[in-house]
């Protein structure tokens, strides 16, 4: 029996006989306090662990709160980074929700298009009337929206042309989730500078930085559109390849700057020599290229090259100071000397060659035989590359006689050149060449040291004190170790340098003038004797006769020749010896082939005579047999 | 529509059954071991040899307002112009209880049918893969009432009888055919939800392991308390109401069993993973109206007087109801009419549609009641 019902019982004192037979409903009643425990119990548990629970679900949503909450600061941040990121590009990015409002600006999207922070609601329609006041043609635009409305998930990529004139690149994305559009995304891009850039860069491809012609690449082009067009009528097209003479040398001794400005200056007055339509180019350098297009007659390139030869002749006036300069021009006409540009550049290239070979300053037609020359010098090229390897080289001697005392002490080194043991190639054929390709170097050095060789070998034979005069080119000159390897060359033979003539051309001379002092100084320490070879053909500048260590004069065979024919040059010869003698200088006449001419240079005082007249140039076993009085 | 009732206890009848009867149904419920005697089913057998026989054990069984324990309520009806058909399958023949329901179902007639009330055992079916296998093969529309059998509150093993057969795992269907027979039907829980929201984590058909990642049975054992000896019919004090994520209609679900070696529970119906479930906890005032309740909706959805109510209660209700259990069958009979027959049984499962009427699920501790009459 429940407690409760126990006690309730006792309290009002009822007899177990009332109990008995009260059984079975205080049996109800003790089951029915037993139940409401039990429920309360439970309740009472439940209560207590659901409290529990909660509590503990609180703690973990209190600690979620807390990283919430941090996580909210870490979106902040990054949201201001992106925030600033998003204003800080340098691109404009507008965003319009899916019904058209503006959602978001950026700050240079806010600046071009003049939006205030304040105009909170700005729908599409704002939008278009605003952009389009800015816009030179507003219609494309409108149009582009149009083709939007009608394809909601369209890309656009385009250009808007401002009325200032500035260009901006725009790409314009739907964005779409779950195939359902959200909004669109416009940004655009300033690229003025680019486009402007590119329509430079362009220009730059196809002309000529300096001078602002067109370059070979445009210059093939106009060419080609002037060969089908004379094509079509019939007419000529002129090439006219022109080379500034001695441009080399003002770059070198003026500076490269004035050199620029000259040919600045060169390009404008060039300009001025030719029609509107004709095309003036600049391949580099000193190198300018004319196209006359649609002529009927050649007599057309030859007005227009003789009309670029004279601009060019008169001065120029560069930092207030007077250059002149003259130009070599070689022509190529279309159809006659080729049909296809890159030939017919070529053929003026050439003729250009040939115009400078006759003496610069002057222009130059493309013909058969040039080119033949030109192949000629190729073939002559290809051959001398073997040459000193194959022993084909010979050094000749020629004598030159003392007038004073008839004696033979001197002789000059030639140079001689015999392909395949057959025919003598000329020195005056192929040594250019071999200058032109560099070998004149390793030439020269060889000449030397047989030279060196063969005074040894006179030694041996009892000829004493000869002395040999041996070429130098311009190159040679420019090896800065020069002078070193003479005198190695002299140490290894235990020669003196007495027993050397180095003979040098005017030309040399017009190099740094400087430097060829050092030169001849240090070579006439080792006491060689120097000579000016080919004298009165070149500048014959009396004053660096007196600047440099010269010894001898030799007369170019030229005056020499012409001696017996015409008096004017018997005073022009009488005159050099007389200026030599004055200058302390011994003169040497070359050429000289018969006894009246020995006669008149011995009256004059000459002092050396070099010529058919003694002798022709020999080898040196021949020339040994003179010394030694045997022919 | 005829009606006669009679309570079988300490082999006695009362009223005393006639000498024969034309009833063609024949419903009892009560002790399975009265249900077993042959000289019982003699009885019945001789007394109505035209009837349908089908019932089963229960954890109490209904006789008008009152329930009782190892005896036997003996209801019988004669239908006026309605057409009865009944079968029977066993579960252990079947892989599962959807397969179970499709077979049962199957073998009913569709043409006509109107109404289909089903006893099942209450330990080898899982009620709501049942009625979905029974609503895959019946017409739409027919309405579906019934039951899961039960054992008093021992959850040890429940029998379903139909006619001669008396078996363990049976299922029994019964097909009402005809244009007279009118049917409402009312279902009630009336308990209160309590405690946190809680996620199925892990569960697998009507086996429940894990509420928030943590053993189910620990969780019910702790509530419990003192009265965790008593498992597992204790557990029926806190169902469980399961709510799929953003529904807001829920189901209760009972417990049927425990397995200690794993700390799982297995209820009466499924419980899909991902489902969020509360613990819920009984109010006594609340359950009983909760009962008239489901008898006024039965009541209103027949639209006419009842002749017969079987009413199915859920053995919960009455574990927690206690002695008080007699005022949840007292409240459903003021709300049906005075001369309605009330049977029923305390059972380990409802079977019936929601109020909205649509479909047909398996309820826990509910009254569910089921109104018939002829007109």
């Amino acid at each position: 029996m429940h407690k409760l019902l126990a006690r309730q019982i006792k309290r009002h004192k009822q007899t177990s006989q009332w109990t008995d037979q009260a059984s079975p409903l205080l049996n109800a009643i003790s089951m029915a306090y037993q139940d409401f425990d039990d429920e309360k119990i439970i309740i009472e548990r439940s209560l207590e662990l659901v409290s529990e629970e909660l509590n503990q679900r609180n703690k973990v949503l209190k600690s979620k709160l807390v990283l919430l909450e941090e996580t909210h600061l870490k979106l902040e941040d990054s949201l201001a980074i992106l925030n600033s990121i998003f204003d800080a590009t340098g691109e404009a990015i507008v965003g319009f929700d899916g019904k058209g409002n503006l959602l978001r600006c950026n700050y240079v999207a806010k600046k071009i298009f003049d939006i205030s922070v304040s105009q909170k609601k700005i729908n599409i329609r704002k939008t278009v009337l605003k952009v389009s006041r800015f816009l030179k043609k507003p219609g494309k635009f409108i149009q582009q929206l149009r083709d939007i409305k009608k394809h909601q998930n369209l890309d656009l990529f385009g250009i808007f042309e401002f009325l200032n004139g500035d260009l901006f690149e725009f790409h314009s994305s739907a964005q779409v989730v779950d195939k359902r559009l959200i909004g669109r995304v416009w940004c655009l891009r300033n690229v003025t500078q680019i486009k402007k850039n590119e329509i430079l860069v362009q220009h730059q491809a196809y002309h000529d930085a300096l001078t602002d012609l067109p370059n070979r690449l445009l210059l093939q082009d106009r060419l080609n559109q002037e060969i089908s067009f004379a094509q079509r009528s019939n007419a000529l097209v002129a090439v006219l390849f022109i080379d500034l003479d001695h441009f080399k040398k003002i770059n070198d001794t003026l500076g490269h700057q004035l050199g620029d400005e000259l040919l600045i200056e060169v390009a404008s007055r060039l300009k001025f020599c030719v029609r509107e339509a004709d095309t003036l180019a600049r391949l580099g350098g000193d190198e300018f290229v004319i196209i006359l297009g649609s002529i009927v007659s050649h007599k057309m390139a030859t007005k227009t090259c003789q009309r670029i030869i004279d601009k060019l002749k008169q001065y120029f006036i560069i930092h207030d100071k007077k250059y002149y300069i003259s130009c070599s021009v070689g022509i190529s006409l279309y159809p006659r000397d080729d049909q296809s540009p890159e030939e017919l550049i070529r053929k003026a290239d050439l003729a250009m060659y040939h115009a400078k070979e006759q003496g610069r300053g002057g222009f130059q037609f493309f013909d058969a035989a040039l080119e033949r020359l030109a192949h000629y010098n190729l073939d002559l090229e290809n051959k001398l590359h073997g040459a000193l390897k194959n022993n084909q080289f010979d050094v000749y001697y020629q004598p030159k006689i003392c007038l004073q005392n008839n004696s033979l002490k001197k002789v000059e080194a030639l140079l001689r050149w015999r392909v395949d043991g057959k025919s003598m190639i000329s020195p005056t054929e192929f040594i250019p060449i071999a200058e032109q390709m560099g070998l004149i170097i390793p030439l020269g050095y060889w000449v030397i040291e047989r030279v060196c060789q063969q005074i040894n070998q006179w030694k041996n034979n009892g000829i004493e004190d000869v002395v040999v005069a041996i070429n130098l080119s311009a190159q040679q000159f420019s090896e800065s170790d020069f002078v070193e390897k003479i005198i190695l060359t002299l140490e290894k033979h235990q020669l003196d340098g007495s027993c050397l003539d180095w003979e040098i051309t005017e030309s040399i001379l017009l190099e740094d003038l400087d430097k060829v002092k050092q030169v001849l100084t240090e070579l006439k320490a080792l006491g060689s004797m120097i000579s000016i070879d080919d004298f009165g053909t070149g500048y014959s500048s009396l004053q660096y006769l007196q600047r440099l260590p010269v010894d001898t004069l030799k007369i170019d065979r030229s005056f020499i020749v012409e001696l017996a024919a015409n008096p004017t040059e018997e005073s022009l010869v009488s005159g050099v010896i007389s200026l030599a003698h004055n200058l302390k200088l011994s003169v040497v006449a070359e050429g000289v082939e018969d006894s009246s001419m020995v006669d008149y240079l011995s009256r004059h005082g000459c002092d050396y005579i070099q010529g058919f007249y003694y002798y022709k140039p020999m080898n040196a076993l021949s020339m040994t047999e003179v010394f030694l009085g045997n022919s | 529509m005829k009606v006669f009732q009679s309570h079988f206890q300490n082999g006695q009848w009362d009223p005393a059954l006639p000498k024969t009867s034309d009833a063609q149904w024949v419903l009892t419920f009560g002790s399975r071991q009265i249900e077993q005697d042959s000289a019982f089913q003699l009885t019945i057998s001789e007394t109505f040899p035209n009837a349908e026989s089908i019932g089963c054990s229960t954890s109490g069984e209904i006789c008008d307002d009152q329930v009782f324990d190892n005896t036997m309520v003996l209801t019988a009806v004669t239908f006026d112009n309605t057409v009865l058909k009944t079968a029977s399958v066993n579960a252990n023949e079947n892989t599962n209880s959807f397969e179970t329901g499709k077979v049962l179902g199957a073998k009913l007639d569709g043409n006509n049918l109107k109404y289909v009330f089903v006893l099942s055992d209450g330990q080898k079916v899982n009620g709501t893969e049942l009625v979905e296998g029974l609503l895959s093969v019946l017409p739409e529309g027919v309405l579906i009432s019934g039951g899961l059998a039960g054992d008093d509150a021992r959850f040890e093993e429940t029998m379903v009888w139909h006619n001669q057969k008396v078996e363990s795992g049976l299922l029994v269907i019964c097909g009402f055919y005809g244009d007279s027979i009118r049917f409402g039907h009312g279902t009630l829980g009336g308990w209160d939800t309590f405690g946190p929201e809680r996620n199925v984590t892990r569960a697998s058909g009507n086996v429940l392991y894990e509420l928030d990642d943590q053993p189910a049975l620990d969780l019910y054992k702790n509530y419990l308390g003192d009265f965790s000896k008593d498992l597992p019919s204790s557990a029926l004090l806190f169902p469980l109401s399961l709510k799929a994520d953003g529904q807001s209609e829920a189901v209760v679900r009972t417990i049927l069993n425990i397995d200690e070696t794993d700390k799982s529970m297995t209820f009466a119906g499924d419980i899909p993973q991902g489902h969020t479930a509360k613990l819920m906890k009984a109010n006594f005032e609340r359950l009983i109206d909760g009962a008239s309740g489901a008898a006024k909706n039965a009541m209103n959805s027949l639209k006419q007087d009842a002749e017969l109510a079987i009413l199915i209660s859920c053995v919960g209700r009455r574990l927690v109801l206690k002695q008080r259990v007699d005022e949840e069958l007292e409240s459903v009979s003021d709300a049906l009419s005075e001369d309605c027959v009330k049977c029923g049984f305390y059972s380990y499962g409802e079977i019936s549609p929601l109020l909205s009427g649509d479909g047909c699920h398996l309820h826990n501790q509910t009254m569910t009641i089921t109104t018939l009459s002829e007109v």
